[in-house]
């Protein structure tokens, strides 16, 4: 129960830092469209649909902005001894990782769920199904926990802007994979058999086996 | 029975490549080793101390 | 000693007693080299969670030493997996690469433990390198079973084309099996040459830096 409530405080704690300043999200929101307005030049060479790839455009961009926001959530936490403030609190290191969890996870999902529907119609999507928010939710949930854990260690050192990336994305493979699959699938109207038995279990399992470990470990990250 | 392809000049690459990373990686580690001594013999009548009590003396161990 | 003795019995094993391959030609003979090499790192990489775990709970120093090695050693076998896998498929494939799970996923290994590396290399302080390097060495060992198992899975949907013939697996004459057990035997014994010569090198970086800071605050 304590451990509930000091998470939810620290979220919204990140919520309404956000709700007041709106730089991560805005600037985040705008990312978004800079990678899909450059992947068009890169990718659209002949006139036409980029539907085709349009799943791994997606999803390449929610990473990428993944990782912003995820950089910018710890950043703020540098100012001003903020973190050491956070961690002299009286509460379990599960709370504050849990916490920057949520709060990370919450701005993910805006701005997911803002860029969709621009994506939807820049990249000329079929359909949108509700399907498709479940595999977003489960995606995200496996992004915001890896990506708070290595935010955590790359904000303290000097390069965090290119170690979160270098850490984060080789991590994060099966995740990229079983999204972009699944939505292929998805936008496809096809067969959706293999979205069930195959890549929603992996997101599932992914995402369950990180909660457990990340939290566990997450102590050892502020040492010396 | 069929001529194996040939292919002799890819399998000499493979060969040479490996033996290349090993050696230089052995010897970029024995020659660290030594300036790490030579330092180590520099620094320590300076200081009056062994460091660590356990990063003392580091033995001649990689002899398998 | 050993060692050297063990690679050059390896090497002419490899090159002289060894049958050349019907089908690959001599090429089939960097089977016997890469796939101990591949082996071999994995084995390092387990070596080096391990050895995160038991730094993490016991804080010995040497645990640290052996898990900075591990992974260090663990890197050059699984860059040198790839150049000769990349040599392999070239002329048994007809490309240099394809993203074939087992390619795939050595690749993402590479990817992450050369961020092991490098986050040990860019912490502030040596503690906070030991501590989130072991964190790092432990995540990335759970994921890669992940990793291997969603790009079999994207492979099955996605097929690897293969130009050229293909190796069957289990084509493996008794001599081969015998020769590569040896191969084995012999890269494990440089694995562990190389591990321990790399851990009396960390032990005595250790003590001259531990010199260098005593005499910094005297």
């Amino acid at each position: 129960m304590r451990l509930l409530s000091a998470t939810l405080a620290i979220a919204w704690k990140d919520v309404r830092l956000e709700v007041r300043s709106r730089d991560t999200v805005v600037s985040a929101l705008i990312f978004g469209l800079i990678v899909v307005v450059v992947f068009n030049f890169g990718l659209n060479r002949s006139p036409g649909s980029l539907a085709p790839v349009a799943p791994g455009l997606l999803w390449v961009a929610y990473g990428f902005v993944g990782v912003l926001a995820m950089n910018r959530a710890f950043a703020r936490e540098l100012e001003q001894g903020a973190l050491d403030g956070l961690l002299a609190a009286p509460v379990s290191r599960d709370a504050v990782f849990l916490g920057k969890m949520f709060g990370t996870l919450s701005f993910m999902l805006v701005i997911e769920a803002v860029l969709l529907p621009v994506f939807a119609v820049m990249l000329d999507l079929p359909t949108l199904s509700p399907v498709l928010g479940l595999i977003i939710l489960l995606a995200t949930i496996g992004f915001a926990t890896v990506g708070t854990f290595f935010a955590a260690i790359a904000a303290q050192t000097r390069s965090r802007e290119i170690l979160l990336p270098v850490l984060f994305f080789p991590v994060i493979v099966p995740v990229i994979i079983a999204a972009v699959e699944a939505t292929d699938l998805v936008l496809q109207g096809g067969p959706m058999l293999a979205v069930w038995t195959r890549w929603l279990p992996l997101l599932v399992v992914f995402d369950a086996l990180f909660l457990v470990i990340c939290p566990w470990i997450f102590g050892y990250v502020f040492e010396g | 029975m069929t001529v194996p392809p040939n292919n002799l000049p890819f399998l000499f690459a493979a060969f040479a490549v490996v033996w290349a990373v090993f050696f230089i990686y052995a010897a970029y580690m024995s020659w660290r080793r030594q300036s790490v001594q030579r330092d180590l013999r520099e620094l320590r009548p300076t200081t009056g101390s062994d460091g660590e009590p356990d990063a003392d003396q580091p033995e001649q161990i990689g002899s398998v | 000693m050993l060692t050297a003795a063990l690679t050059i019995v390896d090497g002419y094993l490899i090159f002289v007693v060894a049958p050349t391959d019907q089908v690959l030609g001599h090429i089939q003979r960097i089977f016997y080299i890469h796939v101990p090499i591949s082996i071999l790192s994995f084995l390092g990489f387990l070596v080096c969670a391990v050895a995160g775990i038991g730094y993490l709970i016991r804080r010995g120093e040497m645990w640290d030493r052996v898990a900075h090695a591990s992974a260090e050693v663990g890197v050059v076998f699984v860059t040198l997996a790839l150049i000769t896998g990349v040599i392999w498929a070239r002329p048994v494939w007809g490309v240099w690469w394809t993203w074939e799970p087992r390619l795939t996923t050595t690749l993402i290994l590479w990817l992450i433990y050369v961020a092991y590396l490098m986050i040990r290399h860019y912490a502030p302080t040596p503690q906070q390198g030991r501590a989130w390097s072991a964190v790092v060495g432990i995540i990335g060992f759970v994921d890669v079973p992940i990793v291997y198992y969603s790009v079999q899975w994207w492979r099955s949907i996605h097929p690897v084309q293969v130009i050229g013939p293909e190796a069957a697996d289990d084509a493996l004459e008794p001599i081969m099996a015998r020769i590569l057990v040896f191969s084995l035997i012999a890269v494990l014994a440089l694995f562990t040459y190389l591990l321990l010569e790399r851990v009396a090198l960390r032990g005595a970086e250790d003590a001259v830096s531990a010199i260098r800071r005593q005499g910094n605050y005297e």
